[in-house]
């Protein structure tokens, strides 16, 4: 009988340093919210960008100390990588959130802390390698999100949107928990690659038992990166929540899901997994891009338009190894810098109460404020993929990188729904550029902003621009994130495993 | 003692109870409950074959203990909505809540 | 030398950052006067660089600069790499030496319009994207540019975009382009899967040292490839949006339509003429498709009556001769074209803005005639133009458009056939072109009195491109005179075909593109090939074959003026005696009709959704072949899309069991 080894005591705390700093961090915003509150219009914001900077020092010193696994949660490179990557996305939610928070009276201090906790959530995810602390992750990610997405009380639409939210997303964690206990069951273990580790369970012949657990999880996660057919809940949930808060979902938690899958990808699942990542892309792509094209509401359009990218993004997990990572991250930043600049472009746009959300309330806005006209048709067109864009350099590594795995079919069909892609994202652009404005009633697009959010938005589109001409750099940095993947995979695989399991006894009825 | 295939039976039975309530029901309180039956359900696995497939440490039951820890925070924001839909409007059949579509 | 090569197409970029942030505070004098100085700025730039490479070694006149590596993932790398070799300086010369006078001319040509910064930072802008089309060094930045003056041009087509027709236009041009830009990216995807290396020199490199083998992969590669320099040079079967575009302003027209953009998929075969003769399948297309692309786009060009369509059919018409050329393996030929047909359309199309300027916009020639008599100088160089694009000598239409009809019968992959549809459509453009000028500025006046009472010449900065262009449009041919004609003359050797000597490092000789061909699968059997039949020196055929060519155009050009001029009435007349071909080339051959029918309305039924939404979606679907799919799509999504909870909880269970069931196999 080993010794009760409950690795949780021996891990070494430098390993979650990040996650409880932002957690923390997270704590004192809501307080601070809470005890002043005639002073949490500045207060916390301020302090959630405090915590998130001094989250992210945290999170290099942790990648520079080189640590081991703890057992539970890894420090690798991509940790790092994809810890900043969800660092940045937070911080500029923060930025993009200020305006829309006080114009639509939402500035109660939890705001911040619960985005907060959310990031958390996320980093945790993409760190963990144990399914059980992965579960944790995504919870934590998710139940914030679920007040957040009801956070303005006011508006039914954003009341629906999280009780939808809330039923959808509790009952896929339940196929989240449920396919982890059947792998626990099948296997001894909830860590990722020892649990994947094929030897032991073809021995005590397991293996249907573990397929039906990660399909379960698989399950949960492709809800959380709304992959075809998992998607439906997102034009809804998207449409309905804050703005700012939709922004923050499309992109954090997609990130999040993508960076669980990168870590249950990289233990090597066996059988048709190539397969169903293929159709799941295939499917993605082409519905995403498909219902986009009949969307009048920008946010219902750009949540289809986030279907679509997460059908590109699996193609890199498809496509694996250290190019489809690499391509992976590179791809999370340019859709974050993207993404968040299209949604901040609406949060002026929309106007109090996100009164002018149709695409047609924005006829001949570029003639009003050339800045919005001009940033919307760069966020517009990198999110088409068209050079020197973003948008455009993030899609061809996804693709050389599947056509480099072998997948050319695949990469024709996304080059093709791409196309479909610009016809949607255009008109945008032309609605904004070229059509006369209409005199009569309606919501009319709203114009001015505060100095901070034009120049977040700003900043953002030369940031859409600066990744595409100066993608080299960044490139080599998520290549080291996603070389860090690989590395931590095969160091599981070495670490010592747990006793040989009895579990064909324990399934065949007999007792000991 | 209890074989567990009977363990895993139950928790397949319990997460299908729980499956259809979800798709069945519409009452937003009633659907929360099916949910954790489902979460439950994972529960029995984990207890169950924590002695089985890894004697001596006890992996299966802290996860089931996280497992309900995370199910009652999820319960609390739950009823913590469904309440403030209520308070609009006096009715929690999931089915009326049905602005945003297509 | 290197030290400023990247500031040709950088200053144009500074221009347009100066006009899109100042513009709109800057006086309307500085911010046109800062677009055309750096225009220029290029433009001297470019020269010294080409004096440069004059003055080096024939065989290595090429300049690299790298300015910074731009990819690197895996096995992939490609750098942001600029390339000044013949062919390059060849089109940076055109590109800013015709941009400069055409932005001269629009200072007074928008001088009325209140979007003036816009326009000129959209045109800076397009000059910056054609520079980083003919500089790069490699597909992919090439791609770049391609794309950037596709928006440029979508830009500026759509500029006056209260006009319905305008927009719409703009979009018809985007997304037949978009057709394109599809094969060109394909074509580039196979390039780098099959030669690891997006770099020309790379590229090239590997496909001439083992021609046999490649054969094969290259003929799909050029094809795709033919495929995007179809959309952008305005080819059958993509060639529908260039005569729309014409609902830009007309510079844009000048410059873009007809000077430099459409002539970019020239280019871009011509950049690729080793990887062209290795797929002598490929090199027969393109020059079936610039014949037929020639002779069809000249007979539309007979009849319409819009001064500017006349000229864009015939903007199609010469695109084709190009092409032509570079299909019977005469890349030089196919540039010089493209040289000299910049400078006389770019001069045409001007002066047609100046006739739309006097006539208060009007542009159907029926209310014209007789402005000879008011606007002189237009009058005069607009006559230029016409000649040089008739091969009249010895204006530079002749020199260049006989050396293709010459090259199509004896270049490498020459035939008869090509050479008739030379020398037809040589006659056909002879024709269309002296029944535009003849109508515009002979016979009598037909306009209103309205109209006539404001009819003047412009003002001399528009008058005065107009002159140097037709300078341009006379001379430019003597750059390159044909050997025999030299020889004839008893001219120095340098004067002999002196552009295509200093062109061939970059295209080829005729004894490469042999060589090549040869040694190509199939090079020489397919198609009209007949290599190496030795025509290219009989001096006493081409003499023959040129005069015939001449008689034809002088005689079309009289045949104009006794129809329109002398007994007005005969064109309408003959119309009415072949009521069926009048009605078909009138109306195009009705191929507008037939790809809405065919094409464009099914795809439409899909793009409709963008405009009027879902409802219209379903009744049009029902009605079109193509969009009864999407329609069935969009209702199993409604199905589906419920906004029910329970339904999407159901989806997320099928989903499960799919996975379930896929993973199980």
């Amino acid at each position: 009988m080993t010794a009760p080894s409950l690795q949780i005591i021996t891990w070494n705390l430098w390993v979650s340093a990040p996650v409880c700093a932002l957690a923390a961090s997270a704590m004192v915003t809501l307080i601070a919210g809470a005890f002043w509150p005639a002073f949490a219009r500045w207060l916390t914001p301020c302090l959630a960008l405090g915590g998130i900077a001094l989250t992210a020092a945290f999170t290099i010193l942790a990648g520079m100390l080189g640590l081991p696994p703890a057992g539970m949660q890894v420090m690798d490179s991509f940790t790092v990588v994809f810890d900043l990557i969800i660092l940045i996305a937070a911080f500029i939610t923060v930025l993009v959130s200020n305006h829309y928070v006080t114009r639509e009276n939402l500035e109660r201090g939890e705001y911040y802390a619960l985005m907060m906790l959310s990031a958390s959530g996320a980093m945790l995810m993409a760190a963990s390698d144990n399914y059980v602390m992965m579960f944790l992750g995504l919870e934590l990610l998710s139940i914030p999100l679920y007040v957040l997405a009801g956070f303005s009380r006011g508006r039914s639409e954003s009341q629906e949107s999280a009780l939808k939210y809330l039923l959808l997303g509790a009952f896929a964690s339940a196929f989240f928990v449920f396919g982890a206990a059947l792998v626990f069951s099948a296997t001894g273990s909830t860590n990722i690659v020892v649990a994947g580790d094929a030897t032991e369970r073809a021995l005590v012949g397991t293996t249907p038992i573990y397929v039906i657990g990660l399909a379960m999880i698989l399950t949960a996660l492709a809800f959380k990166v709304a992959l075809v057919p998992f998607h439906m809940w997102t034009p809804d949930v998207y449409q309905g929540a804050p703005t700012s808060v939709t922004a923050f979902m499309a992109v954090v938690a997609k990130a999040a899901g993508f960076g669980a899958l990168a870590r249950v990808a990289a233990a090597g699942p066996e059988g048709s997994w190539t397969v169903l990542l293929w159709g799941l892309s295939a499917a993605t792509m082409i519905w995403g891009n498909l219902l986009a094209i009949s969307q009048n509401n920008i946010k219902r359009l750009l949540a289809y338009s986030s279907i679509a990218h997460a059908g590109y993004l699996l193609m890199g997990i498809l496509a694996g190894g250290r190019a489809g990572i690499s391509a992976v991250l590179f791809y999370l930043l340019a859709y974050a810098a993207m993404t968040f600049g299209a949604f901040a472009a609406v949060i002026i746009l929309a106007g109090r109460g996100d009164g002018a959300e149709d695409i047609e309330d924005y006829r001949g806005i570029a003639r009003r404020s050339p800045l919005l006209g001009w940033t919307m048709a760069i966020f517009m067109f990198s999110l088409a993929g068209l050079p020197p864009f973003a948008g455009f350099f993030g899609k061809l590594y996804l693709f050389s990188a599947a056509v480099e795995a072998g997948y050319p079919g695949l990469t024709v069909l996304a080059v093709l729904t791409s196309v479909m892609g610009v016809f949607y994202y255009l008109r945008v652009t032309v609605v904004m550029w070229m059509q006369e404005p209409e005199a009569e009633s309606g919501p009319a697009a709203q114009t001015s902003a505060p100095l901070l959010s034009r120049l977040v938005l700003s900043a953002l589109a030369v940031a859409v621009l600066a990744l595409g001409i100066f993608s080299s750099p960044v490139l080599r940095w998520t290549n080291s994130g996603s070389a860090g993947l690989e590395r931590s995979a095969e160091a599981a695989i070495q670490m010592t495993l747990p006793e040989p399991t009895n579990a064909p006894a324990a399934l065949s009825g007999g007792s000991r | 003692m209890i074989p567990a295939s009977w363990c895993v039976a139950l928790s397949a039975v319990l997460f299908s109870i729980g499956l259809f309530g979800v798709l069945a029901r519409r009452n937003a309180v009633a659907i929360l409950m099916s949910i954790e039956l489902m979460l439950n359900a994972a529960n029995i696995n984990f207890v169950a074959f924590s002695r089985s497939v890894s004697p001596g440490e006890l992996t299966g039951q802290i996860f089931a203990i996280f497992v309900m820890a995370i199910a009652a925070g999820e319960a609390a924001v739950g009823l913590a909505i469904v309440i403030a839909l209520y308070r609009r409007r006096s009715n929690i059949t999931v089915d009326e809540v049905n602005v945003l579509k297509w | 030398m290197r030290a400023y090569l990247w500031l040709i197409p950088l200053l144009p970029l500074l221009g347009v950052l100066i006009n899109a942030w100042f513009g709109h505070r800057l006086p309307r004098r500085v911010s046109g006067a800062v677009a055309c100085l750096v225009v220029f700025g290029s433009f001297v730039l470019g020269v010294a660089a080409l004096i440069r490479l004059i003055g080096m070694p024939p065989g290595q006149r090429i300049i690299y600069h790298k300015l910074f590596p731009w990819i690197s993932t895996g096995g992939f790398e490609s750098a942001v790499a600029l390339m000044y070799d013949p062919l390059s300086a060849v089109m940076v010369c055109v590109v800013t030496g015709v941009g400069f006078l055409i932005h001269v001319y629009s200072l007074g040509y928008m001088a009325h319009d209140p979007r003036y910064p816009r326009f000129f930072a959209y045109m800076n802008l397009f000059t910056f994207a054609m520079l980083m089309l003919v500089l790069a060094d490699n597909f992919l930045l090439m791609f770049v540019g391609w794309e950037g003056v596709g928006l440029c041009s979508y830009l500026l087509i759509g500029f006056w975009f209260e006009r319905k027709s305008a927009s719409d236009a703009g979009m018809k041009a985007f997304i037949v382009n978009r057709v394109g830009d599809f094969g060109f990216l394909l074509g580039m995807m196979f390039i780098f899967a099959v030669f690891g290396s997006l770099r020309f020199h790379d590229v090239f490199k590997q496909v001439a040292a083992d021609p046999a083998t490649l054969t094969l992969t290259v003929t799909g590669i050029c094809l795709l490839l033919f495929v995007g320099a179809t959309g952008k040079s305005a080819q059958i079967p993509l060639y529908v949006w260039l005569p729309d575009a014409m609902e830009g302003p007309t510079p844009v027209s000048a410059l873009i339509h007809a000077a430099t953009m459409v002539t970019a998929g020239v280019y871009m075969v011509a950049r690729c003429w080793i990887m062209f003769l290795n797929a002598p399948l490929a090199l027969t297309v393109v020059a079936c498709i610039g014949a037929l692309t020639a002779l069809f786009a000249a007979t539309i060009a007979l009849v319409q009556n819009d001064i500017k369509r006349v000229l864009a059919y015939s903007t199609i018409s010469q695109l084709g001769y190009m092409f032509m050329a570079c299909g019977a393996g005469v890349f030089a030929a196919g540039v010089f074209h493209l040289m000299t047909h910049a400078f006389f359309k770019a001069l045409l199309f001007l002066g047609a803005g100046s006739v739309m300027h006097a006539m208060s916009d009007d542009t159907d020639i029926r209310r014209m005639g007789g402005l000879m008599k008011w606007l002189p100088v237009t009058g005069v160089t607009f006559w230029v133009g016409t000649l040089a694009i008739s091969g009249i000598p010895p204006f530079s239409g002749f020199f260049s458009k006989d050396e293709i009809i010459w090259s199509s019968l004896a270049g490498p992959m020459g035939s008869w056939v090509f050479w008739v549809f030379g020398v037809v459509t040589a006659a056909l453009t002879a024709f269309y072109m002296a029944r535009l000028t003849f109508k515009v500025f002979h016979g009598q006046p037909r306009m209103s009195g309205e109209q006539k009472h404001h009819l003047h010449e412009s003002p001399p900065s528009m008058a005065w491109v107009l002159i140097l262009l037709a300078v341009g449009a006379s001379l430019a041919g003597f750059l390159n005179i044909p050997p025999a004609i030299a020889h004839l003359l008893h001219l120095p050797e340098r004067w002999t075909a002196a552009f295509t000597n200093f062109l061939e490092p970059s295209v080829g000789t005729h004894e490469q593109a042999v060589y090549l061909l040869e040694a190509s699968v199939g090079g020489s059997q397919i198609g009209f090939a007949k290599l190496a039949h030795g025509l290219q020196h009989n001096a006493a055929l081409e003499f023959g074959l040129m005069g015939i060519t001449l008689a034809l155009a002088a005689g079309a050009i009289l045949t104009g003026r006794w129809m329109y001029v002398s007994r007005p009435g005969t064109g309408t007349a003959l119309a009415r005696k072949l009521p069926f071909l009048f009605r078909t080339l009138q109306n195009k051959y009705y191929l507008d009709e037939f790809y809405k029918a065919v094409i464009v309305r099914p795809g439409m039924a899909l793009g409709n959704a963008l405009w009027r939404g879902f409802d219209v979606l379903v009744i049009e679907g029902i009605v079109n072949g193509i969009a009864i799919a999407t329609a069935i799509i969009s209702r199993l999504f409604r199905v589906f899309q419920t906004g029910y909870v329970r339904n999407y909880a159901a989806g997320i269970l099928a989903g499960a069991i799919l996975i379930i069931w896929v993973l199980m196999r």
